[in-house]
Formats: C-alpha cells, structure tokens, sequence
C-alpha cells in the first residue's frame, strides 16, 4: 500500500514532486499530527516542517526516492520531540492548557473530542501504533518499518492503547 | 510463563483490533482469556476489542479538518530571506560598532597626541633664555637618552649631614631623618647653555636675577641668531606645570640607608603629569647611583600635586622635569 516515489534529478521534478506530495499528504499528515499532538495550531507547524525536511532532502539528495512512510516517520519523530518538549514545559509549568476548543470547533462528533482526550493520555509509542494502524491505515508490519520496531511490538503497543482507551472512554 | 503467554495474548489482541488476525490466532485468544480472568478483565474479548477500534476508526471518518499549508520552497526562501535579514542586521550592527571605536579611538588619540608647541623665549636681565618646550610624552620609554646630558642645572641640592647643622639661603629642618641627621634643603640656582630642563615656574627674574649676578661673566652670549627665539614667544595663554607649594612640594626623604651609605648623587626625573595636575608616572631620565635616592625622588614626586600646563585655560597633560642633588656630609 506504500507509494513509492522514484528519484528525481532536477530541481523543477523536485518542486514538482514536493507539490504533489504536499497535495497527496498533507491532510493526513497534519490530522495524524494533530491527534498526536493535540493541537491544531502545533500540528501545522509540525507538517510544515516535515514537508519542508522532504524538501529539503530531496534538494539535496535528488536521487534517494520519498515515500509516504518517511513522511510519517518524520511526523512522529517530530511529534515525540514536541511532546517531549512540552513534558518539560509543563514541569516549569509555563504552557497554556491544551486547546481543545478547536476541537470542538472542527469536529462535530463528540467521540472525536473524547478520543483525543483518551489518546492524549497515552504513551507516544502507544498513541503513534494506534494513530498509524487506524489513521494512516497502515499494517502492523508496515507501522513497524516507520517507527522501527517489530510488527509483534506494534501489535502489543495497539493492544495496550486498546486498553487505555477502553478504560477512558468506557468512564466517559 | 504466565507473562509470557499474557504478552502473547496481547499481541494476538492487537492481531485482531487490526484486523490481522488469522482464525487460528483467534481461536488460541478465545482459548487464552477462557482460562485467564486478568487478561479478559483488561483485553476484554474479541467483540470488545473490535467495539474500541471501531469508534477509533469512526472518529477518524468524521474528522472534517482539511488544512492546506504553504509549499515548502515557499518556506525554504522565507528562512532565506530571514537568514539574510538577520545576517544583514548583523552586519549592520557590527559596522556601527566598528566605526563607533574607530571614531572613538581616533578622537582619543587626538585628544592624547600631543600638539606640537614652539619654544619659548625669556629675556630677563640680558640673558636670553630659549626653553625648548617638548609636548607632553606619555610613554616615558622613549624619551632620548641624550637629554641626560643636558641636565646638569641642579635645582634642589639636599645635603645628608650629621647634627651639624649647615643652613645656606633658605633652609627647612626635615622632620623624616632622625634626630642625629639632619636634611638641609638648599636651592641653588645655576643656569647652562642647555637648559631645556629647567621649569618655567623656576625662571621667576627677581630670584634668578640675585643668583646669576655671580655667573653673568660666564654666560653665553645670547641666542639671537636664532631665528625661533626670535620669531616665537610665549603666547600669553599658556601656562606650565609647576606644583603646588613650590620648592616644598616635592620632599624627597631619602631612607636611612642612604645616610649609612654616604649616599651621593644626583637623580633626574621626568613626571608625567595629566590634565588635573596630578602626576601618573615617574621616570628617572638620570640615575644618582643609588637606588634608594632614585625611588625616594619618585615616590615624593608622585605625592606631589601640581598645577596642570594649561593651554588657553584648559588643562592638558604634560611633563614635569626636575632633579635632586643628594649629598652626604662630608663629600663636599
């Protein structure tokens, strides 16, 4: 399921594929970002910068192909950092309650806003096995390739958010 | 054991949320939580499982948030033009910085370089003095070994004596030496042809008139053929350094093992002496031999005060030149 895009050698192919791979993932990307993060304002700024890693990359190394499970891996990578970051933010505590009213704004369901409250209890490893099974479609052995780890692992990780999840959404 | 088969009914749990898992894997769960109360408590059974995933997979269908964000070259050149925004700023500052300490450098040395002055001629009682008036040297390493040379008009002449007391012209006891020495303070004004050393201050004509009567046969003719004494005279609004108190100011109090010694000799000392008339630096231009005398010269002269060579009422850094005889009783 994993679209593999082929080298390119001039920078026109680079812009054009970069727009392509912009118009193809960036809803995704940023939906996949904003569940992990939790924000939606974060979330654009973190798919901006995986877009512009891919540039970036495919600047400089025209040759190497782009797939999607770079983009996500790149997203997720950036998404542990920032929730990393913002652990720490939060030991100072300096950082403003996670907005949720865009949330409630953009999503007219209220399983999706108990969701995110849900998976923003979980542990990155836990919330990106979940979000990139249910949310990228991805299989446990595809996920595994992204995140670097096994498909058994990925499959234990989606099982233990289940968990979580159920527990959550059941005192919900 | 226990662990590990509740870890693999973990896995196969997750087997089946996604959608992966085969019969068998299905059929070794239900066999798993069949005769494991903990996992069925936590896991829940398959339907279970599938109800999470599925309200998982609901909220993601009616996820309605498409954002469009901007092209990344766009955001490429806009770091760019940042970058180069910020370099520029950088760039910017560093210039104004630059000039600013050049500017203030080069005004600094302007204000520190000394300008040049003419010399100075003094008529009085047919004698005709040309004082070359060097601008002020603030670094005392170079002043020329050769004015040494010049210096040989005695100012000050401070006789180390025994209790006999020897009082010649105007005399002040020294309180410093103890009470079996005595410090006779003696001025003796002499003038030679170089007498580019000789303070300004020190050139007053009633006094140098009475000590010159006696040596007006050996003066040298006057310089007239000199086209500077001629051509340049003091301007009236310049004043020289003198200190303050005169001949006392600078009081030299020779340690005693300069009297033990039987110390002779004679120091010479330039003074650098800044704009408020206070001295920075000693430098003895000629030593008496004695390296007691020498610091005991500089370190009354730098406790000395004077009044600042002004140009045109403002005081301006300058040099002090002076020297004092020491000699002990007995050697004379």
């Amino acid at each position: 399921m994993e679209e593999v895009y082929l080298a390119v050698r001039d920078s026109a192919a680079v812009n054009a594929r970069i727009e392509l791979l912009v118009r193809d993932y960036q809803t995704r990307i940023a939906r996949y970002l904003r569940r992990m993060v939790g924000d939606s304002e974060v979330a654009l700024d973190l798919t901006q910068e995986v877009f512009l890693a891919a540039f970036r990359m495919l600047k400089q190394h025209p040759e190497r192909p782009l797939t999607a499970g770079w983009l996500y891996k790149t997203a997720t990578n950036g998404a542990i950092s920032h929730l990393r970051r913002k652990k720490i933010v939060r030991m100072i505590p300096l950082e403003r309650d996670p907005d949720t009213r865009s949330w409630r704004i953009d999503e007219q369901s209220a399983v999706s806003v108990d969701l995110q409250a849900a998976i923003g209890q979980l542990p990155p490893e836990q919330a990106s096995a979940v979000l990139l099974t249910s949310y990228a479609g991805y299989s446990s052995q595809e996920a595994a390739a992204v995140l670097g780890t096994s498909a058994d692992a990925v499959r234990q990780r989606v099982c233990r958010a289940m968990k979580t999840l159920r527990s959550i959404m059941t005192e919900q | 054991m226990v662990r590990n088969v509740c870890e693999r009914a973990e896995i196969l749990a997750g087997a089946i949320a996604l959608g992966e898992a085969t019969d068998n894997e299905r059929a070794e769960y239900r066999g798993h939580i069949a005769s494991c109360s903990s996992c069925v408590e936590s896991l829940g059974g398959e339907r279970e499982i599938e109800r999470v995933m599925a309200s998982v997979a609901r909220a993601r269908d009616m996820e309605t948030w498409e954002p469009v964000i901007a092209p990344p070259w766009h955001v490429a050149a806009r770091s760019r033009n940042r970058a180069w925004r910020m370099g520029a700023m950088a760039a910017g500052i560093a210039l104004v910085a630059s000039v600013g300490v050049h500017a203030f450098v080069a005004y600094g040395l302007s204000a520190a370089k000394p300008t040049p002055v003419n010399p100075i001629v003094i008529d009085y009682d047919g004698q005709h003095l040309t004082l070359e008036r060097r601008a002020p040297v603030i670094k005392h390493a170079a002043v020329p070994k050769a004015r040494s040379a010049h210096m040989v008009v005695v100012h000050n002449v401070i006789h180390l004596e025994a209790p006999r007391t020897v009082v010649v012209g105007e005399s002040a006891r020294k309180p410093v030496p103890p009470a079996t020495i005595h410090v006779v303070r003696t001025v003796i004004a002499q003038t030679t042809v170089a007498a580019s050393n000789i303070p300004i201050w020190r050139r007053d004509p009633a006094g140098a008139a009475t000590a010159n009567a006696a040596a007006s046969a050996q003066m040298p003719p006057p310089l007239e053929h000199r086209a500077e004494s001629m051509a340049v005279a003091a301007p009236p609004t310049i004043r020289e350094v003198e200190p303050v108190g005169g001949d006392a100011a600078i009081d030299p109090v020779p340690p005693m093992i300069a009297y033990a010694e039987g110390a002779n000799g004679t120091t010479a000392f330039e003074l650098a002496v800044d704009g408020r008339g206070i001295p920075t630096k000693c430098t003895i231009t000629k030593a008496s031999g004695y390296l007691v005398l020498d610091h005991a010269v500089c370190k009354a002269a730098m406790k000395a005060r004077f009044l600042p060579r002004e140009i045109n009422g403002r005081g301006v850094p300058s040099v002090y030149r002076d020297a004092f005889t020491f000699r002990s009783n007995g050697n004379d």
